[in-house]
């Protein structure tokens, strides 16, 4: 019997010990999916998620520590450790009595006894509740602050989340209809976005143009009529289910305006409806600029690289080139279109396009030139185009003319040949390589780097520079040697310094043709420096530009000289004025302007009348019909431009209606209003004045007195 | 005054006949000895206070009898060297802020005990003009109080043309080097601002967009508070067109654009062009049809403005060239003219606008700066005259290197304006239309006739506030102003003898806002600050007005050692006041309690 009792004893301490450890567990998790919760809320992720984070890490907390596996054995050894009344003995009370000796048998019996003096509860057991109580506590707190801070600052650390319901945050509260009581808008942005359906619970919109929206409006009440009336005008009726309490409408939106709902013909506030514009793809040319040149002796090529982006995705993009052959009367254009290698099949927003042009393959010869542009296409099918860019390849047959220059036989030294007779030689060095040997192609090559030399320092000595072909070290170096020649200042100075800053050559010609002129002597230096390497094919690009800007010198010197005018006969001075004017007749005229009426005359009446209201509200009915007058007006400015006029049509609607509205509301009527009104131009006026006797009499005096 | 003495002392008497009589005759005879001196007494109370009675008493005048008299704004720690318990205040704050001070109704207070006080050191803001002559003569030492921080002046035009720019001027109060900031508010939005760290003057500016009558805001504000937040009451006016005359030698597009521009605005305008010998073309525009062949004084007086050349001025008929002289001397017509090639000449319209011909050679193109305008206009051909400075001329266009080449002058009655802009209408062929409506609005509006107001009304005081005296004074265009109301209420007029034509008036407004003044059939508008607006400048002016009363008050130091004076002094009224009270409660008692 007693044996009984001190089972039923230790099996009540095994129980509580138990449950102990589960309540523990399970406030341990509770803590951990409360912050958990919190951090998902601040992620703007719905907080209910974290009920089953608290299902699993109980459930894995519960199976790992496993606290009903606690035996009795193992309690009786805690009991033992715990209370030394019990005298080591705590295991004999769970075994039966006759196993037992008498000694055994003596010791269950005063054990048995002293069991029933333990506390219930032992004071160890309540410790780890304690200490997840705290934990709880602690979680609770952090949690808190964790959904009181402002996060806005955080949602680029968790990102994700629904545009509309980011926005919601920042809007202030929205004032509906008392009957209403939920309200879900299904927002479905057309195709070319590429966005997905999303839902709020606001009326004010901001969707993509062409969104289909629909609204589900649940009342707590039946009701009989309820309707969407958009920049109040176009009503749309909704919808009923049959227990007349679940309404739904649909529209599609393509204009920025503002609507409210009208419930059994009680009118609730205005709500905006914003419009995010699709805009058309921007396309920027990173190469070649927009006028390229590609000179004789340069590879006729092109790379056309460009950055298409747009708001949603780019659809398609092409070049398209115009190719322009011959010249003067003869032009011929061909078009081409010219795709990317990239397949515009993924709609990305952003491509980074290169394409290369080789100009021989649209029959492009020196002469021609090519126009293109980038058209691009947005998934929203918004085209947009570059401007125009031009590449030319320089026509050698012109440049290398001789009309214009020279009338009749030049006969020129063999030494000093032209830059238009090195270039033909050039090529036809360059024409000859594979027949001629390797030897006889570097001195021919060597031969024109020299001619080229002499023809630089020809034209160099247009711009002052040394004379390199005079400089005779050794007569002057023999000269300078001579004893009687020591000390003679005036011959050391001119052996050993410069002479090139003579100012007869510096001044020869305007300082922009002698910028030309050495532009054209670097040009010539880099063909010799090519032409001494043995690469004449290298040279030739620099020869021909210095051909061309040489042809552009020439060009310059010439002047025009305007024709003589015509010299009238003299006048006879006597015979002026003198004729017969009586059957001239003096012509009247007479006109009057009517005026025009000020479009904004309402607009000023009614800022008249709210800064009359504000020192006394009171409003006469002539008033409130100007005011629904100029209410009119804003209206049709928030049906474009809600943002800005919507918080100040509401106000005007609320003062014609209730006559009372707060300063705050007045001044947002007239910050619209202010917005409104164009700027008055300053047209002359007169100030009046007092005119009294005695400023008369004063004047009169005056000019009496000034005679 | 003798009679009247006798007179009450003749009724004394006999009221204590009768009234003792009567006490006698009364059947219980208890206390009769005690009530005949109660009513005897009663009735000397009596004479006592409708006779002020008086002893003959000596007083020193060179023994200063001073007290200190407390107003707002005073600090505690100045009273430290003035060692008299003579302590008064005018108001419970002051009274609060130094306990020891015994609070007075008001300044004339003082002047009652004048026997006693001759001199006031007066702390604090000081006093208003109409409380300060209650002092009647006391002389005083003021000890102002430190100016505070805030708006110190301000001014603005309180009358705007539409189109017209809303200047608010002022001097701020910036002891302390604080960030201040000023913000100019109407109609719900920020006009402009202004930021200031040290005292200095401020400069905020709006072009107004609506008509009638506004009220905007001056706010004053440091990094947390708002100092100030006053209103700025204003009425905008619409424009009346003008009447111009536009007389030319030859039609030229000059002229032609004027004419357009002035007439697509509603004004009305005539030309009258040479077209040759005596032969003239005439167009008129909003204006009835008159022949302008010649040109009278009869013609002339139904113009605003007259646009010509000198050219045209010097060749006139000298009939029609005294007529004009006669009509802008007199008649206050404005002329606006333009140059000749003619550096000096001693025609009367080119007296006082010499020219100067720079050395540059032809025409040239410069940016002009009109006057008023920061920005500088587009740029204008121009021909290189200048007009010279000259006394009484006032420049209103100047080149960026401030050559004028448009300057105005007055003639008599009305003004002349000369200037060298021959090519203004390149702008308008440019497309520039705001330049040019600039430029010749400001030298129209410059030159133009004033209009004959019909009754002037002028707020004289500083600040109207509500509850206290406003005065406006009236000035009539003929005869003396009769019958002004102020929001339908009739006022007595005050005139003023030597102006027959003025008349003050007193209004004390009720209502803050904007107050209507009748004058005749002339409705005009005044605004009435409330109490708690513009306190600095209420204080300022306190401050400016004591200091001139202390001026011309200043303490008499006399040298020579008088004897002791003789002067009345007055018993005070409250003692007999007393006695009456205790002898009349003594005579009821006796009546009602002890008379069983």
């Amino acid at each position: 019997m007693a044996n009984q009792q001190g089972i039923e004893k230790i099996k009540q301490i095994r129980q509580r010990w138990v449950s102990y450890q589960l309540t523990a567990d399970a406030l341990l998790c509770a803590a951990i999916a409360l912050l958990a919760g919190a951090l998902l809320h601040a992620a703007s992720i719905n907080w209910v998620w974290c009920i089953l984070i608290f299902a699993v890490i109980f459930s894995i907390v519960i199976l790992l520590r496993k606290p009903w596996a606690t035996s009795l054995n193992t309690v009786s050894l805690y009991l033992d450790q715990t209370y030394p009344e019990l005298e080591e003995s705590a295991t004999l009370a769970l075994q039966p009595a006759e196993e037992l000796n008498l000694l055994q048998a003596l010791q269950q019996h005063k054990v048995v006894s002293t069991l029933q003096h333990i506390p219930g509860t032992p004071a160890g057991f309540t410790n780890r509740l304690k200490r997840a109580a705290l934990f709880l506590a602690a979680a609770l707190v952090l949690s808190f602050i964790l959904l009181k801070i402002p996060i806005h600052s955080q949602q680029g650390i968790f990102g994700g989340g629904n545009p509309a319901k980011e926005n919601e945050k920042n809007l202030p509260p929205e004032k509906i209809l008392p009957q209403i009581s939920n309200t879900e808008v299904t927002i479905t942005p057309p195709a070319y976005t590429g966005k997905k359906s999303y839902q709020q619970d606001r009326f004010t919109l901001n969707v993509e143009e062409g969104a289909s929206v629909s609204w589900l409006i649940t009342t707590n009440t039946a009701v009989d009529h309820l309707t969407l009336i958009f920049n109040e005008r176009e009503k749309i009726d909704m919808q009923p289910a049959g227990d007349h309490q679940h309404w739904q409408a649909q529209k599609v939106l393509s204009a920025a305006g503002f609507y409210q709902v009208e419930l059994d013909g009680k009118l609730s506030d205005l709500y905006a409806i914003q419009i995010i514009k699709d805009t058309p793809p921007v396309i920027h040319i990173k190469a070649p600029k927009q006028y390229t040149h590609i000179d004789a002796g340069e590879k006729p090529q092109v790379t056309i690289q460009a950055a298409i982006n747009d708001d949603y995705g780019v659809g398609n993009a092409y070049i398209a080139a115009t190719v322009a052959k011959g010249r003067g009367e003869g032009v011929k254009f061909k078009e081409y279109k010219i795709d990317f290698s990239e397949n515009f099949g993924g709609h990305n927003k952003q491509y980074d396009l290169k394409k290369l042009v080789s100009l021989p393959a649209f029959n492009m010869e020196p002469g021609d030139e090519l126009y293109f542009f980038i058209q691009a296409q947005d998934t929203h099918k918004l085209t947009s185009r570059t401007d125009v860019y031009i590449v030319s390849i320089q026509d050698t047959a012109q440049l290398l003319s001789m009309d214009g220059i020279v009338s009749g036989v030049n006969l020129k030294p063999e030494f000093f040949r032209s830059e238009r007779q090195i270039i033909i030689d050039s090529q036809k060095l360059l024409h000859d390589r594979d027949s001629i040997s390797k030897e006889e192609f570097n001195r021919r090559s060597n031969e024109l780097g020299t001619d080229q030399k002499l023809l630089r320092l020809r034209y160099g000595k247009f711009l002052g520079e040394e004379d390199e072909s005079n400089m005779d070290e050794d007569k002057s170096g023999g000269q300078l040697g001579k004893a009687e020649n020591f000390g003679n200042t005036a011959m050391v100075m001119d052996a050993y310094t410069d002479k090139h800053d003579n100012a007869e050559d510096a001044t020869f010609l305007e300082p922009t043709a002698k910028a030309q002129l050495k532009a054209t002597l670097t040009e010539m230096w880099r063909a010799e420096l090519h032409l001494r390497m043995y690469k004449p094919e290298e040279a030739l690009p620099f020869e021909f530009k210095a051909l061309r800007l040489l042809k552009d010198l020439q060009q310059k010197s010439r002047s025009y000289v305007a024709k003589t005018g015509y010299n009238p006969p003299p006048l006879k001075m006597e015979k002026r004025l003198s004729g017969e004017l009586d059957k001239i007749a003096e012509p009247v005229a007479k006109e009057d302007i009517k005026k025009t009426d000020d479009q904004f005359a309402t607009l000023k009446k009614a800022v008249i009348i709210l800064e009359q209201y504000k020192t006394t509200p009171v409003l006469s009915p002539a008033d409130k019909h100007t005011l629904q007058l100029a209410g009119q007006e804003i209206g049709r400015r928030a049906s474009s431009q809600p943002g800005i006029y919507l918080p100040a049509l509401t106000a005007l609607k609320q003062l014609t209606t209730s006559n009372k509205i707060s300063t705050a509301k007045v001044d947002a009527i007239e910050k619209a209003l202010q917005r409104m009104l164009p700027v008055q131009k300053q047209l002359p006026s007169s100030s009046a004045n007092a005119a009294n006797p005695l400023s008369q009499q004063y004047f009169k005096t005056l000019s009496r007195l000034n005679k | 005054m003798i009679a009247q003495k006798y007179i009450v002392i003749i009724v004394c008497v006999v009221a204590a006949g009768v009234i003792i009589w009567r006490e006698v005759q009364r059947p219980n005879k208890a206390y009769l000895a005690c009530r005949i001196l109660a009513v005897l007494v009663a009735i000397i109370a009596l004479a006592c206070i409708i006779l002020p009675l008086s002893y003959t008493g000596t007083v020193n005048p060179n023994e200063q009898h001073e007290a200190i008299l407390l107003t707002e704004g005073f600090s505690p720690d100045s009273l430290k060297n003035y060692a008299t318990n003579r302590v008064f205040a005018v108001n419970r704050a002051s009274q609060k802020a130094y306990p020891k001070a015994s609070l007075i109704s008001g300044a004339g207070e003082l002047s009652r005990m004048k026997s006693a006080i001759n001199h006031v050191h007066l702390f604090g803001y000081g006093l208003s003009k109409p409380e300060l002559d209650e002092l009647k003569d006391v002389t005083i030492t003021f000890h102002p109080a430190v100016v505070p921080e805030g708006i110190q002046s301000v001014s603005w035009n309180e009358k705007l043309k539409s189109g017209e720019k809303l200047t608010v001027q002022g001097h701020l109060n910036n002891p302390e080097k604080n960030n201040l900031k000023l913000t100019l508010k109407g109609l719900g939005t920020t006009l402009d601002s202004a930021f200031l760290n040290t005292s200095g003057t401020f400069n905020l500016t709006s072009r107004p967009k609506q008509v009638g009558r506004s009220v905007y805001r001056l706010i004053v504000t440091n990094e947390k508070d708002t100092l100030a937040n006053e209103s700025v009451p204003f009425e905008v006016n619409t424009t009346k067109p003008l009447q111009v005359l536009i007389l030319a030698s030859a039609p030229d597009f000059e002229n032609k654009f004027l004419k357009n521009w002035l007439s697509e605005n509603q004004y009305g305008v005539a030309v009258r062009n040479q077209i040759s010998k005596n032969k003239y073309s005439q167009e008129f525009a909003n204006v009835s049809q008159r022949s302008l062949q010649h040109i009278a004084s009869s013609v002339l007086s139904k113009f605003d403005v007259v646009v010509s050349d000198l050219e045209v001025m010097k060749s006139l008929p000298s009939s029609e060239a005294v007529a004009i002289k006669e009509q802008v001397q007199q008649g206050g017509l404005g002329l606006i003219v333009r140059a000749d090639s003619t550096t000096q000449s001693n025609n009367w319209i080119q007296q006082r606008f010499p020219l100067t011909r720079t050395s540059s050679q032809g025409q040239m193109i410069t940016a002009l700066k009109l006057q008023d305008q920061v920005a500088p206009t587009s740029k204008l051909l121009i021909d290189p005259f200048f007009i010279n400075y000259h006394n009484y001329t006032q420049p209103l266009v100047t080149d960026q290197q401030n050559h004028a080449v448009a300057s105005a002058s007055l003639a008599g009655a009305g003004k002349i304006i000369f200037t060298t802009l021959t090519n203004t209408h390149n702008w308008m062929l440019g497309g520039d239309e705001d330049d040019y409506t600039a430029l010749w609005s400001l030298l129209i509006t410059k030159a133009a006739k004033n209009i004959p107001a019909q009754n002037q009304v002028t707020i004289k005081s500083a600040i109207p506030q509500i509850n206290r005296p406003v005065e406006l004074q009236v000035q009539a265009s003929s005869g003396t102003p009769t019958l002004i109301k102020v929001n339908q209420t009739s006022l007595p007029a005050a005139e003023q003898p030597s102006l027959p034509f003025t008349a003050n008036v007193t209004y004390w407004p009720k209502k803050a806002g904007w107050q209507q003044v009748e004058v005749g059939n002339n409705v005009s508008w005044w605004y009435a600050y409330p109490a708690n607006e513009w306190q600095n400048l209420v204080k300022q002016q306190l401050l400016n007005e004591t200091r001139l009363y202390a001026a011309n008050h200043p303490q008499k130091q006399s040298v020579t050692k008088q004897i002791q004076q003789k002067v009345q002094i007055a018993v005070p009224k409250i003692y007999f006041y007393l006695v009456l009270l205790a002898a009349l409660i003594w005579l009821w008692v006796e009546a009602k309690f002890l008379n069983q």
